[in-house]
């Protein structure tokens, strides 16, 4: 009794008396990879706190019934659904993301935007849209926003500017999110139960992730190209990440 | 106005240098509120100069070095947007604006966009917009697909979408190569491709889709509207010390309504150009719908051909081959589309092989010496047109047909036993085939097909050889010097397949056929001994005129049904026969009725254990070479017969696969048994001399066969290299008779076990060894064995993109071979790609040790012997490739 008191205490702390509102933004994400997680749909969960944005399905779009295809040779360890959790007002993001062999949930507490703010304008739905641009790790990219919807939330590690970004795209469309379905509802269901399945403590930090990807690319692709039958040439151990990779600035395992 | 200039030019410094901060709080009604979006806007031109969202307490502040008119807009989900006007100069250092919203009722707000999307997936086809994925420096359409999402190339070109190989490349839904489609995406520009479509769950036969059990994959390309005529292509020469040397060259075209393609490949390496055609020339289909007939050829009698060689075949072929093909797609209109393909191939061939045969049977024991030298001589012409009707959306009619002319010229120079001898083979092929198919989908998951067949084939044959050896079977012939035999095999086939494929709930199918094949073969021999030209006998009982036919009714039905992690396949053939058989006049005939069932199951036990089984029970009806009455000359000193009457052969087979992990985890076990029983199996009484050996097929019961395969994958993390374990046991047993011993037992057992060991390095190099034995074994009245060696080592060197080097190294080693036992062989290959995409040199070198002989070892169930086959030399060869 005592404990759902004080619930209702730190409940009414952090809403204040602040009138809360739910969004729900669909969005075609998609990127290109040389595996197969590329065209997903994702739904941006947010409200005054925080926002989320998660996989809808399991949605592996190339599904291949043949034994022992690509696709089911990366190794499916604990694939939780890849999410982006990120509080309002904040830079840093958790996210968690698989390397070749493994998941880790990271804390990118390196994220600076520099957005630059155009005046081209656009309409998305029936939102006027802001054309920002930005050059992020590697590459550029192009955000429409709304400050219709007045929250610095967006797809992926995207954030920061003053309305929420309905389409980004980067200069050589690898990556490409734009949103197919807005609902913007007064907040009666509450999102704080999307994160009880997920961990946000246990991170490491996006220095550490790095190089662990790196790592485990390396273990990876040597297993496979150790494998192949006489006379076929060996994986090529490109550069982990270049086009395989949103951030390219971090690629710091090359061959 | 003066004084206005005055103002302006002593505040200007201060203008630019000054900082205004704004700052103040957001509230409602009751209190703070936190997260409030705070935008400073340019008043006239709306641009955006400063932003920030208010902190917990609702505090926020915003910096500005601007001056003017301005905005701010203050707004949050759930309250109306406020927007206050503000006028900043450089003299205001601070300024306090506190902002109050009001409550705005927000109730559902769902707004759908529609947007053009670079990837759209409409059930089984994805398609890509190549503007999204390209950035320019692709060249070729194999750069391109390397662009495109989920679809993996390898080093060798072959594309996979997963790890699944695609069945073909279109272009704008036209199919020229089928499985041969490295040639178009190796050499076809990329900047033509507008779309690429990822086409799953992919049949041949359009109508089919989605009704048929496929899981074929396959690519289309969509050329833009600017792009239809170009043409492009290959040229590769490569020139090398002692003639050696081959020329390869594509040049297509692909407008939007006729396609073309033209190929031609010289050389005089070793290599067989046919087989990048192949696929074209005979399509290779297993199960798939209207295919009836695509097992049906004639059989020919005699063959002067290298033998298979467990060796590189390359290595041992002698050629001067010239290939041309040329191709073309038509589509005159909408509903019709007319395929033609031919090709001319015209190749000569040199062989030499020297043998020792150790015949060791009761009432023989000899040994054969043979030193031959075989030279073919072969000139082909083949043609093919398709012609594809679409009458509608869901009915459709394919017509194919296919000539074939082949000239064959065989001489062999074979010193037998000391004597000089001249085997001479003048044969022919001549083959018509058509094919007429009639598709219509009357529902949406129910397809009916009509498919008619017509072949007529035929194979002359002549054959003569400039020794008689045969004394002791045709005693009378006493002045005879020579034989000969003339031979024409016919063939040919009508079949009808009525074909219902119906797709139920949850994924089962249903496929029911209806059909009646005919087929006809005529075997005409004339066996003639000779005087120098003159005919001095024609033995009888080495003369044939055996016509054999054969209807085949039947009905076949199978039923694929999946219950929770299991998948079964039920399949049950009833064929009712009538065969008729005309052997030198005497005619007889036969109407057997019987049943083949079969049953199927898999189990995905989980993620790691898989489990696959299958029974079949088969009947299987005599051919035209199991039912002929009198002997035929097969070979210099061999003749046969068959059984002379009607036959059908019982056989069962099991097989189970069991799968532990996936092939790219760290361990994986991959487990084959299977296990045949041939209840009746055609077998040979053989009476075995020096000079001949003359057999006959003989029925007899209970022929038994076991093979039992492993592979274990084992990586080891501390040297980046994997180990694969190879284990093999295969045991068959079987019953024959040779020189009227009675039925003697043929026990073989054979045994491999092999270990490889390969690198996943980082770096530029990498490399794969390997070995394996195998030891043979058979038993009968003498019991022979022997174990070989095979190992190999190969390095690969890649330096750069640009600059690679391969080298292979392999060692045969012939346990039972006391001298000269153990053989070396080195090829070498290194690539530079001079200009990308463009130009490319390398340098081949093949035969390094310059190994000139190669000695085999073999056993059988009379003897033994030792084969040793002549090798192409060391060669050289510089490479340049160039693609226009």
């Amino acid at each position: 009794m005592k404990n759902i008191s004080l619930i209702f205490f730190f409940f009414s702390l952090t809403i204040y008396c602040q009138k809360t509102y739910n969004g729900e933004i669909i969005y075609q994400d998609s990127f290109k990879t040389a595996s197969n997680n590329i065209i997903s749909s994702y739904t941006l969960y947010f409200n005054n706190n925080f926002s989320f944005y998660i996989l809808n399905t399991k949605a592996i779009p190339i599904k291949n019934n043949a034994n022992g295809t690509l696709s089911s040779l990366i190794p499916e360890q604990s694939s939780k659904k890849p999410f982006y959790y990120k509080e309002l007002n904040k830079e840093n993001v958790i996210f968690n993301s698989k390397t070749l062999l493994r998941q880790y949930t990271v804390n990118d507490n390196a994220l600076k935007f520099n957005w630059k703010i155009h005046n081209d304008e656009r309409i998305i739905g029936k939102h006027t849209c802001r054309k920002a641009t930005t050059e992020f790790r590697g590459r550029k990219y192009t955000a429409w926003f709304t400050s219709e919807i007045p929250v610095d939330y967006g797809p992926r590690k995207f954030n920061g500017l003053p309305g929420l970004i309905l389409e980004i795209y980067d200069e050589k469309r690898i990556y490409r999110a734009y949103a197919k379905n807005l609902k913007i509802n007064s907040g009666t269901e509450n999102f704080e139960k999307l994160l009880t399945d997920i961990n946000l403590s246990n991170s490491i930090t996006y220095e550490e992730f790095l190089s662990k990807r790196c790592d485990d690319a390396i273990k990876f692709k040597s297993l496979i190209s150790s494998k192949m039958p006489r006379g076929s040439g060996n994986l090529k151990l490109n550069k982990v990440g270049s086009s395989e990779n949103l951030e390219i600035n971090s690629d710091v395992c090359l061959d | 106005m003066f004084r206005l200039i005055i103002f302006i030019i002593c505040v200007l410094p201060f203008f630019s240098f000054s900082q205004t901060a704004i700052t103040g709080s957001v509230k409602d009604e009751s209190s703070n509120l936190y997260s409030v979006s705070v935008i400073l806007k340019d008043s006239l031109s709306k641009s955006i100069i400063a932003y920030t969202y208010t902190d917990d307490e609702g505090i926020y502040q915003l910096k500005t070095n601007k001056t003017g008119r301005f905005n701010l807009v203050v707004s949050s989900l759930g309250y109306e947007a406020k927007t206050v006007p503000l006028v900043l100069n450089s003299e205001q250092k601070n300024l306090k604006i506190d902002v109050v919203l009001k409550e705005k009722p927000m109730d559902l707000d769902e707004v759908i966009i529609q947007a053009e999307s670079p990837i759209s997936i409409s059930n089984d086809t994805i398609n890509f917009k190549t503007k999204y994925f390209t950035d320019g420096t692709e060249q070729t359409v194999e750069d391109l697909l390397r662009r495109i999402p989920g679809l993996q190339i390898d080093s060798e070109g072959t594309i996979k979408v997963g790890n699944q190989e695609i069945e073909k490349l279109m272009v704008d839904g036209d199919d020229l190569f089928e499985k041969g489609y490295k040639i178009l995406s190796k050499n076809m520009p990329a900047y033509p491709i507008e779309e690429v479509e990822v086409l799953k769950n992919y049949s041949n036969n359009r109508l089919l889709k989605g009704v048929e059990e496929s899981n074929k994959v396959a690519l289309n390309l969509k050329l833009d509207e600017k792009s239809k005529r170009i043409w492009f292509g290959n040229i590769e020469t490569s020139i090398g010390n002692d003639s050696f040397y081959q020329l390869k060259g594509n040049l297509m075209n692909f407008g939007k309504k006729n396609k073309y393609y033209f190929l031609t490949n010289l050389n005089s390496i070793g290599y067989n150009a046919t087989g990048d055609i192949q696929n074209l020339v005979r399509p290779f289909r297993i199960n798939e719908p209207a295919s009836i007939g695509d097992n049906q050829s004639v059989n020919a009698l005699l063959s002067l051909s290298p033998p298979q060689l467990n060796f590189k075949k390359s290595r041992t072929n002698f050629n001067n081959a010239e290939l041309v093909s040329l191709n073309a797609i038509f589509n005159p209109t909408e509903k019709l589309k007319i395929k033609t393909l031919g090709f001319f191939n015209w190749d000569e061939t040199d062989f030499f092989r020297n043998s020792t045969d150790f015949v060791d049977v009761s009432g023989a024991s000899f040994t054969n010496t043979e030193d031959y030298q075989l030279q073919n001589k072969k000139r082909i012409a083949f043609g093919k047109l398709d012609f594809i009707y679409n009458f509608s959306k869901t009915k459709m009619l394919e017509a194919t047909t296919k000539y074939n002319n082949g000239d064959f010229d065989d001489v062999s120079n074979l010193v037998f036993n000391g004597n000089s001898t001249l085997e001479n083979l003048q044969h022919q092929n001549t083959l018509f085939d058509q094919k007429i198919s009639y598709s219509t989908k009357f529902d949406d998951k129910k397809v009916f097909l009509l498919t008619g067949r017509f072949i007529d084939e035929e194979s002359p044959q002549s054959y003569s050889f400039n020794e008689f050896f045969y004394d002791d079977l045709f005693p009378a012939s006493d002045n005879a010097n020579n034989v000969s035999q003339q031979s024409n095999s016919q063939m040919k086939f009508a079949g009808i397949n009525a074909h219902l494929l119906d797709r139920r709930d949850k994924g089962n199918l249903l496929e029911l056929q209806l059909g009646n094949e005919f087929r006809e073969d005529k075997l005409f021999t004339t066996f003639s001994v000779l005087e120098d030209n003159s005919i001095i006998d024609q033995p009888t009982g080495y003369q044939n005129q055996t016509k054999y036919q054969v209807n085949d009714l039947y009905f076949k039905s199978k039923y694929l049904f999946k219950i929770k992690d299991f998948g079964f396949t039920a399949k049950l053939d009833a064929h009712q026969l009538f065969n008729r058989l005309e052997n030198n006049n005497l005619s007889d005939h036969q109407s057997p009725f019987f049943i083949n069932p079969s049953l199927g199951m898999d189990w995905k036990i989980n993620g790691k254990n898989k489990l696959m089984t299958s029974y079949s029970y088969t009947t299987t009806n005599a051919g035209v070479l199991d039912v002929f009455d009198d002997f035929v000359m097969t070979g210099f000193r061999s003749f046969t017969k068959g059984t002379g009457d009607f036959n059908q052969l019982d056989a069962s087979s099991l097989v189970f696969n069991y799968q532990l992990g996936n092939w790219s985890d760290r361990f994986f076990a991959n487990t084959f048994i299977i296990y045949n029983k041939n209840h009746d199996f055609f077998s040979t009484n053989t009476q075995l001399q020096q000079n001949f050996a003359q057999s006959e097929k003989i029925l007899i019961k209970d022929r038994e066969f076991i093979s039992i395969n492993s592979d274990l994958d084992f990586y080891f993390k501390s040297i980046s290299s994997n180990l694969k374990l190879d284990l093999g046991y295969t045991k068959s047993e079987f019953k024959n008779i040779v020189n009227s011993t009675g039925l003697r037992e043929v026990t073989s057992n054979n045994y491999n076990y092999g270990l490889e060991l390969r690198s996943g390095f980082r770096g530029a190099f990498n490399y794969h060894a390997g070995t394996k034995w195998t030891t043979s074994q058979i038993k009968t009245t003498i019991d022979n064995s022997f174990t070989n060696n095979v190992s190999f080592l190969d390095l690969s060197f890649v330096f750069n993109d640009k600059f690679d080097v391969q080298m292979q190294s392999e060692l045969y080693y012939f346990g039972n071979l006391e001298t000269d036992n153990t053989y070396y062989f080195l090829d070498f290959d290194a690539r530079y790609k001079l200009i990308e995409n463009k130009l490319t040199l390398g340098l081949s070198a093949k035969n390094l040790f310059n190994t000139e002989r190669f000695r085999s070892f073999s056993i059988s169930d009379i003897g033994f012997s030792t084969t040793e086959y002549r090798l192409l030399p060391r060669f050289v060869l510089l490479k340049m490739e160039y693609r226009f």
